[in-house]
């Protein structure tokens, strides 16, 4: 059993149907990339995963259990964390406080130490500032911290949404090495060539898109 | 150590002035006493909203309609206000024959827990179904709210027959507070009097002290973390586990709660209450204390507090008097006749325009709140931002 399974999901936006029928899976310590053109359906497909939409039809297992329809701030308990598209970090806290606020649902004091460590570990550029506004930090900085900090609630999942718009690519690689979680990274089909993961499911703008997405290795 | 003093030094040494005031007072037999404690009722009602606004970010432009809930609580079980029944506990009031007096008495001390209780049951009810709204249509329904209930109270004089509020009259004769079982040489706590406010300002005092205290837990709580995130971004808030609504609803029951509280000692120490006394420029002179003071900032909401209301309740009287003598020694008609605390929102209006202009942040900032006002950045463009800054 995959660690996440979409069976034929259908999402919409009011009328307008954005997504007609994925499905994809991903293995437990998988990295696999989403990618495909502008409107192709790349973020709406990870908004339907993590609860920020509901899809209309289809469904969503992670874990063995299905998660269809379970609003966004229950999904990181059960192991989904995410990187928002435009990185939505939150500008007027410190970049500690940022890590602190991925780590909110847990109690484990020693534990987020411990990761808080692996993250500065993975990005020291963000240990140099950890005393300064998250919003005064450049684009790639801010993309770190946003991966930093999802990373802060141990996820079984990662989702990141375009985690290579402003971020160094050595940073991602370094990263994806280290993490054994999952990872589903979409990304830009212009960076498929160089792209760090290793399944690249496709999605094509157009009024039919495929209506069955297999991994192909 | 500077910091230290600043930390715990400087509120020390204010509550211990808090304290003394009444011996100061007592001996230059200043009439400061009557406008102290009103002010003090609204820095609690500023600090009570500050949760909901400085904390949460909510604009809650009906913040009066708790004051007044709270207000009509006390009215309703301290006094002869249901004749029908006769019930008393705890209270402070008996006749002279000995028989017991209509209408419900319950110990004033008792109506605080209940008044408290029940606006925060009201804030989450009048919340649940609107606080998935954002910004400025949150502000426009808490508007409605804070019109409605002032208005339901002056129609609540037949309720199918029932005489619940008693319409624009209102409720008259509250009972005072006080500890009935205490010794009669301490006649002066047994009830408190209205010759005597000393009893009636120490109440207030702690529960003032109680709602800063409150205040300050909660700024530095768990909670406290979830309001700024929920501020600063919503969605970013849910994917960090964080349920925006009901982080919300929080900050709305427990602001409510002290506006209840708040509203609870107005309706025991003013004694006759009345849909009028609730009027929507409450809700916004409360508004403008925390923004004139700083959102978000306990001491500046204080101030706030402190500043308006000593205007309207001390400096503007004052001012008339002086005026009306000037135009009195100079023999003209128009100054020894105006009534300056007529324009009083007219000048909370010219103070309002004027700090938006010159340090919107407020009197004493809080540190997150001036950036999000300065700053010109990639805000969330939420529209609390837009309103407040307007």
């Amino acid at each position: 059993m995959a660690l996440l399974e979409i069976e034929n999901m259908h999402s919409f936006y009011g009328n307008i149907q954005a997504l007609r029928g994925i499905s994809l899976s991903v293995e437990e310590g998988e990295v696999v990339t989403l990618i495909g053109s502008n409107g192709a359906g790349k973020t709406t497909t990870l908004r339907s995963i993590n609860g920020v939409m509901r899809p209309r039809e289809g469904k969503v297992v992670f874990d063995g259990e299905e998660i269809q329809g379970i609003p966004a701030h229950r999904m990181i308990s059960r192991g989904i964390a995410q990187s928002p598209e435009g990185r939505k970090i939150f500008p007027r806290m410190t970049v500690l406080e940022n890590l602190e606020m991925g780590a909110f649902h847990r109690n484990d004091r020693p534990g987020i130490r411990e990761d808080m460590n692996r993250v500065y570990d993975l990005f020291p550029r963000l240990k140099e500032r950890v005393k300064q506004e998250a919003g005064t930090m450049s684009g790639g900085e801010q993309q770190m911290l946003a991966i930093g900090r999802a990373l802060m609630s141990r996820p079984k999942l990662l989702l990141l949404d375009e985690p290579s718009t402003r971020a160094r690519r050595a940073h991602l690689r370094y990263h994806q090495r280290d993490q054994r979680a999952g990872n589903y990274h979409p990304a830009r089909r212009t960076e498929r060539q160089r792209s760090p993961g290793n399944c690249h499911p496709r999605l094509r703008t157009g009024d039919r898109l495929h209506s069955h997405l297999s991994l192909s290795r | 150590m500077a910091a230290r003093l600043t930390r715990y030094g400087l509120p020390a040494v204010l509550i211990l002035v808090a304290f003394l005031f009444p011996l100061v007072e007592g001996y230059l037999e200043t009439d400061l006493m009557y406008p102290i404690i009103i002010i003090t009722i609204y820095v609690m009602l500023a600090l009570g909203l500050n949760i909901v606004i400085g904390f949460a970010g909510l604009l809650d432009l009906g913040f009066v309609a708790f004051y007044a809930l709270g207000a009509y609580v006390v009215g309703w079980f301290a006094s002869s206000q249901f004749q029908q029944v006769t019930f008393s506990f705890g209270a402070t009031t008996a006749s002279l024959t000995g028989e017991p007096i209509p209408g419900i008495h319950i110990s004033f001390w008792l109506l605080l827990v209940l008044a408290g209780a029940f606006t925060a049951l009201c804030g989450v009810i009048i919340g649940a179904p609107t606080l998935r709204l954002r910004g400025d249509y949150l502000a426009i329904v808490t508007l409605g709210f804070g019109e409605i209930i002032p208005r339901f109270f002056q129609n609540g004089n037949n309720l199918a027959g029932f005489n619940l509020t008693n319409g624009t009259i209102g409720i008259k004769a509250i009972d005072s507070p006080g500890f009935p079982f205490l010794p009669d040489s301490m006649s002066a706590l047994q009830r408190f009097g209205t010759l005597d406010l000393n009893p009636w300002y120490y109440t207030i005092l702690v529960l003032v002290l109680i709602t800063i205290y409150v205040n300050v837990r909660l700024r530095d709580s768990r909670l406290g973390r979830a309001w700024i995130s929920v501020r600063e971004d919503e969605t970013a808030a849910a994917a960090m586990g964080i349920n925006p609504v009901t982080t919300k609803l929080w900050a709305y029951a427990l602001g409510a709660v002290f506006g209840g509280l708040a509203g609870a000692f107005y309706g025991a120490f003013i004694k006759n209450i009345f849909p009028d006394a609730f009027s929507f420029n409450i809700s916004i002179l409360i508004l403008c204390m925390v923004i004139l003071g700083g959102m978000g900032s306990i001491y500046g909401v204080i101030l706030g507090a402190v500043l308006l209301q000593g205007v309207n309740f001390y400096l503007l009287p004052q001012m008339n008097e002086w005026v009306h003598s000037i135009g009195a020694a100079v023999g003209n008609q128009a100054l020894s006749s105006v009534d300056l605390p007529r324009y009083n929102f007219f000048i909370f209006g010219v103070i309002l325009v004027t700090m938006m202009l010159l340090r919107p942040e407020g009197i004493i900032p809080n540190r997150q709140r001036a950036e999000e006002l300065h700053d010109h950045g990639p805000g969330s463009g939420d529209a609390m931002e837009g309103a407040t800054r307007a």
